[in-house]
């Protein structure tokens, strides 16, 4: 059994970690670098430990350190959370090495999986199917140019190692494919410091759903529904829903049996997800994450179970507590990301937050790290929280997250509330009808026309901000210099402010 | 020296706030019974509108009452860069201090084309493609900024020669900060 966990991660999912460690009487070991260290996750924690800087390769990547303190602390898991070392196999096999349990499966299958050519031949002896394209390394042009002909274009050019659209080109006719193969194979390299590529078909409108999964020591593995996640930016989720409003119920049967036998052969345990793109009534296995997901509340509200309590138990080595058939999906739920970004562009919007005010009312969850005065590194994720919401059906989920994002106010920085608000409005969302390209036709950086009566109330407030600042700070100059040298200089200056 | 602390009072504080596509608006902002009364005009423009406004924003998040109608708007402000959302509805724009103001004029007196490129958010610089003395064209790269993960790419906003490159791969920028000067065109 499991008796201390270090949670080798920061953020809302570290204070999501420590809510299920506290819960199931198991102590928490937070590590923070310099700029969390008022962080709720370190204030949250039975023991915090620094780690030496604010890069992540010097705190939270930092696989030395983040083992010599589980050893000092005496801790007997590590919940490495997602992004970081979660996807690592050196860390899980580091950890096994050193007599901790890793929470999450073992070294071998995070390697298969995170190399994409292994991945979807396992996939494909799962008999998941996979999108046309490349089973082994392309390792010439030539190659690459006959293989393109055969899958036919447009293609992708894919880094095998890669990950969140890193590596990636799409090559839409043959003029354009020694260039991005190149291209991805540098990119690949110094991002990876593995060139090696392969190509796949490129889907221009598809769905991106996937299946939660769930596997134990024992041989038991089942799935936990679907989720919805084709809104998307810069191939990066920015919200979630289950169940998807595209797929039928054969459909997600069907999903659900193929991830729970990739999930199988494999040899997986605790918490997966398997990726699919859904096309045309057709499903292609993407990937698979080795680890918990950033979205997993949604799947939470509709099963109502507790996903990292169930990690915890499959790695103190119990059983799952349930099988396939005790398992529902209950009404709908939506989760938004809220990023440091600004909300039509999607730059970052790293900085000071000045004030938070969170939502509240019945069945709304926020998962949060923010508070006045936290400052918002520009080092690390852009994920300030998730707010999730659930709902007896859709209509009625997507009327609750109105309200709610209507109540939530984060100010200081630039977030992704005022996006997420003109989302809940949209007709093509109300309807369903989203794609991984939704916000590109629908958002394409075009802010949408603003009424007058509101952009006079937009400046006014500035302006009145902006006096306010000036007042004081023209109040603190003056108390500060008792005495000025010149009445004359003081008037001068003081007629070029007014100008 | 108490006059002028009374001329100061009486006086109103006027400022330009430059919106999105260099458009500009005079702001008169004035203090009376405890609310404000701000004069907004689009120079150039009709008459200017003036709002009589109760405005609050001890909660940290601004409250406003114009007429009957109550708004709450989110007021962030980086280096003089000021964003306020409503809702679903953002709008940015900047407020120059008289020094930018003056500059600003003087400088485009001299040439109305934009002869320098900046940094469109906070962050690490990563990589810079160019050197002083090329030519690039119009949407070309010049470099990429990254932030949270995010790569910010930068490319050049007319066909131009490079005059100065005033950052390096690895230096940290400010939303603003210059990146690249051009040289002037004949």
């Amino acid at each position: 059994m499991i008796e201390k966990v270090l949670i080798a991660n920061r953020g809302e999912i570290a204070v999501r970690v420590i809510r299920a460690c506290r819960e199931m009487d198991i102590s928490a070991v937070a590590v923070y670098s310099p700029i969390d260290r008022a962080s709720p996750h370190v204030r949250m924690s039975d023991e915090a430990y620094p780690l030496a800087g604010n890069l992540p390769a010097e705190s939270y990547l930092d696989q030395g350190a983040i083992l010599r303190i589980a050893q000092e602390a005496g801790a007997d898991a590590i919940h490495p959370g997602y992004g970081f070392l979660s996807e690592n196999p050196d860390f899980a096999q580091a950890c096994a090495d050193a007599g901790i349990v890793f929470i999450g499966p073992s070294p071998e299958c995070i390697r298969t999986m995170g190399d994409k050519i292994a991945a979807r031949a396992m996939a494909e002896k799962a008999g998941v199917p996979t999108p046309p394209g490349s089973d082994s390394a392309v390792a010439s042009m030539e190659e690459a140019r006959t293989l393109a002909e055969e899958i036919g274009y447009p293609i992708l050019v894919k880094a095998i190692a890669g990950g969140g659209g890193k590596g990636m080109r799409l090559v839409e006719t043959p003029d354009q494919l020694s260039d991005a193969m190149e291209r991805a194979q540098s990119e690949s390299q110094s991002a990876f410091g593995d060139a090696r590529v392969f190509i796949e078909r490129y889907f221009r409108e598809v769905h991106h759903i996937e299946i939660q999964v769930f596997a134990d020591t024992h041989g038991n593995a089942v799935h936990l529904f679907e989720r919805e996640c084709s809104i998307q930016r810069r191939h990066q989720k920015v919200l979630e829903e289950t169940p998807s409003p595209t797929i039928t119920a054969g459909q997600r049967e069907q999903m659900g049996k193929a991830a729970v036998a990739l999930a199988k052969a494999c040899d997986y345990t605790g918490a997966g997800t398997v990726e699919f793109l859904f096309s045309d009534g057709e499903m292609y296995f993407i990937e698979m994450n080795t680890r918990l997901q950033v979205e997993h509340p949604v799947t939470e509200m509709v099963t109502g179970l507790d996903l990292v309590k169930l990690q915890l138990q499959v790695a103190s080595g119990e059983p799952l507590p349930f099988t396939q058939t005790d398992v529902r999906q209950r009404g709908h739920a939506i989760e938004c990301r809220i990023y440091a970004e600004d909300p039509v562009h999607f730059t970052a919007s790293p900085g000071d937050i000045q004030q938070v005010i969170e939502p509240g009312g019945p069945f709304v969850r926020l998962d949060s790290y923010i508070e006045p005065n936290t400052t918002v590194s520009a080092s690390y994720d852009p994920l300030l929280a998730k707010l999730a919401v659930w709902g007896p059906d859709r209509r009625q989920a997507i009327e609750r997250m109105r309200r709610v994002l209507d109540e939530y106010v984060v100010t200081g920085i630039q977030t992704t509330i005022p996006f997420h608000r003109r989302l809940m409005r949209h007709a093509a969302f109300l309807a369903g009808n989203t794609s991984t390209r939704f916000i590109e036709q629908h958002f394409g950086g075009e802010p949408e026309p603003i009424p007058p009566e509101i952009e006079e109330a937009m400046l006014a407030a500035i302006a009145i901000t902006q006096y306010n600042k000036r007042k004081d700070l023209g109040q603190q100059t003056r108390a500060e210099n008792h005495v000025s040298s010149s009445r004359w200089k003081d008037y001068g200056r003081f007629e070029r402010l007014c100008r | 020296m108490e006059r002028l602390r009374t001329i100061r009072k009486a006086l109103p504080v006027k400022a330009d706030m430059i919106l999105e596509g260099d458009q500009t608006r005079t702001v008169e902002v004035k203090e009376r019974d405890g609310r404000y009364h701000v004069t907004l005009a689009t120079p150039g423009k009709e008459t200017p509108r003036e709002l009589v406004v109760d405005f609050d924003d001890r909660s940290g998040v601004a409250s406003l009452r114009i007429g009957r109608q109550s708004y709450l708007v989110e007021v962030a402000e980086a280096e003089g860069r000021y964003t306020a959302c409503i809702g679903s509805h953002c709008l940015e724009c900047r407020i120059p201090t008289p020094r930018q103001r003056l500059r600003e004029r003087f400088e485009g007196n001299l040439s109305s084309r934009k002869d320098s490129v900046e940094a469109s958010m906070p962050g690490a610089v990563i990589e810079v493609f160019v050197e002083p003395g090329a030519r690039v064209a119009e949407g070309e790269r010049i470099a990429i900024v990254e932030a949270m993960k995010i790569e910010d790419s930068i490319r050049a906003p007319r066909n131009a020669t490079v005059a100065e490159v005033c950052v390096s791969a690895g230096d940290n920028v400010r939303a603003g900060q210059t990146i690249i000067t051009f040289e002037e065109e004949a």
